[in-house]
């Protein structure tokens, strides 16, 4: 830093001092030179360090990316091999003891394989190789689907969803069916995870404004704070309350719903307070309203 | 009420800390056929008062926990004058762990995923020899 400083002050120094007490029309020249010369390159020196801290901020993410990753697939690693360990050396004689050996290793081999298509569909999102579907298709069919899924996620304690539909079931939008209807399921089974089964209230709100298709997701979960809020939409991030309940989650599923709302132009906001349950809300843009505005 | 709580601590117990669930029951069920009596706290902030309850002769400890990290535990159990073998068991591998983790009097490091002869490798050394009776951790 002060090696390049000391250098350029010099240099200005002389610039001036020629363009102001040099005599004839060289003196003048040289002057206008040497300015410019400076200009340039602490003009460059600026830009390159720009670069330079851009690149170190890349490099950072990256490894830190790698680093959460690394540590995501290990876990269920670590009791797969656990589990093959414990059948393989005939450690268990009891047969219910055997079959909760199995049922965990099946469920964490399933984990690591949400894990990895969860991570590829997140790249794929980022670096917009995924191609949407964008013919017409009808938002009551979305949120059909997305029950569906929801219903066949949460088996284990079944679930009514409060639906207030608002006439919407036949508007229209451009989208594609699949994607949205998963971002959506994503924001009722994180509902339903993130709740106590014996209160549990989840519900669906959906209603069409001018401009907008709105789809809001509530719950009556312990809520997520200020401070969460935002870091909650970024790729391993958990929410206190997630990490405290003991669900398994990667923290990439409110990240991929927000890479698909965006990139059906649409934005994702989040309500809530600690204590008074959540409220995720997707807009989705109406198909002609840019014209009608 | 000492005594109480020393019937109520079997003398082969073992302290497991550690949030995913499929891990914790996995060791349970290996140290249990190992004739220990493990127990599963998954929570940083209940470990202390579970190693005063149970007298652990070991404990496993998992790195990454919610709200409190392993090692800002590890550092006030020892600061509290426990002295209860640590292995410590983590994903991580940063050399910074590692060195944190043993400066701070942890037994040994095992990087996740381990085999698990080579866990149980670890710890007979360790734990084995029972420890003589320590006197009660004073607080402060």
């Amino acid at each position: 830093m002060l090696a390049t400083l000391v250098p350029t002050v010099f240099m200005i120094a002389l610039g001036i001092l020629l363009l102001a007490l040099g005599r004839g029309t060289e003196a003048v020249v040289i002057g206008v030179l040497v300015l410019a010369f400076c200009t340039t390159s602490v003009t460059g020196y600026i830009l390159g360090s720009i670069f330079v801290s851009r690149g170190a901020q890349v490099a950072r993410f990256q490894h830190d990316f790698m680093s959460l990753v690394s540590h995501e697939l290990r876990t269920p690693l670590t009791s797969i091999l656990m589990f093959l360990d414990t059948l393989r050396d005939e450690r268990l004689t009891d047969p219910t003891e055997k079959r909760q050996c199995l049922d965990l290793l099946d469920q964490e081999v399933r984990r690591l394989d949400q894990l990895l298509e969860r991570l590829l569909q997140l790249s794929r999102l980022q670096s917009r190789r995924q191609e949407f579907d964008r013919s017409p298709i009808k938002m009551g069919d979305v949120i059909r689907d997305a029950l569906t899924i929801f219903d066949a996620a949460t088996l284990s304690s079944r679930t009514e969803v409060a639906l207030d539909l608002d006439g919407i079931d036949k508007l229209e939008l451009r989208g594609d069916r699949v994607a949205l209807s998963q971002a959506l399921s994503n924001l009722l089974i994180n509902a339903w995870k993130y709740t106590c089964e014996d209160t549990r209230r989840i519900e669906l709100h959906a209603r069409a404004t001018d401009r907008h298709i709105e789809v809001a997701v509530s719950d009556n979960g312990p809520g997520i704070g200020r401070d969460e809020q935002k870091r909650i939409f970024e790729q391993f991030e958990r929410g206190g309350a997630g990490e405290a309940s003991g669900q398994h989650g990667s923290g990439l599923g409110l990240a991929i719903v927000r890479a698909v709302v965006r990139a059906h132009r649409g934005r994702i906001d989040l309500r809530s307070r600690p204590g008074e349950g959540a409220e995720f809300r997707i807009r989705l843009p109406r198909p002609g309203a840019a014209q009608r505005s | 009420m000492a005594a109480d709580e020393q019937a109520a601590a079997p003398q082969n117990a073992i302290l497991i800390v550690e949030d995913d669930a499929a891990i914790a029951t996995g060791l349970a069920l290996n140290l249990r056929l190992e004739g220990y009596a493990p127990s599963v706290v998954a929570d940083g902030d209940q470990v202390v008062e579970a190693v005063r309850e149970r007298r652990p002769v070991l404990i496993l400890l998992d790195l990454s926990l919610p709200k409190r990290d392993g090692l800002q535990i590890l550092g006030e159990l020892r600061r509290s004058g426990d002295r209860t073998p640590v292995i410590v068991l983590s994903a991580r591998e940063g050399e910074y762990d590692k060195v944190g983790a043993l400066r701070l009097g942890a037994d040994d490091y095992v990087t996740k995923p381990f085999a698990l002869a080579e866990l149980m490798a670890t710890w007979p050394s360790i734990s084995r020899p029972a420890p003589s009776p320590r006197p009660a951790p004073r607080c402060g």
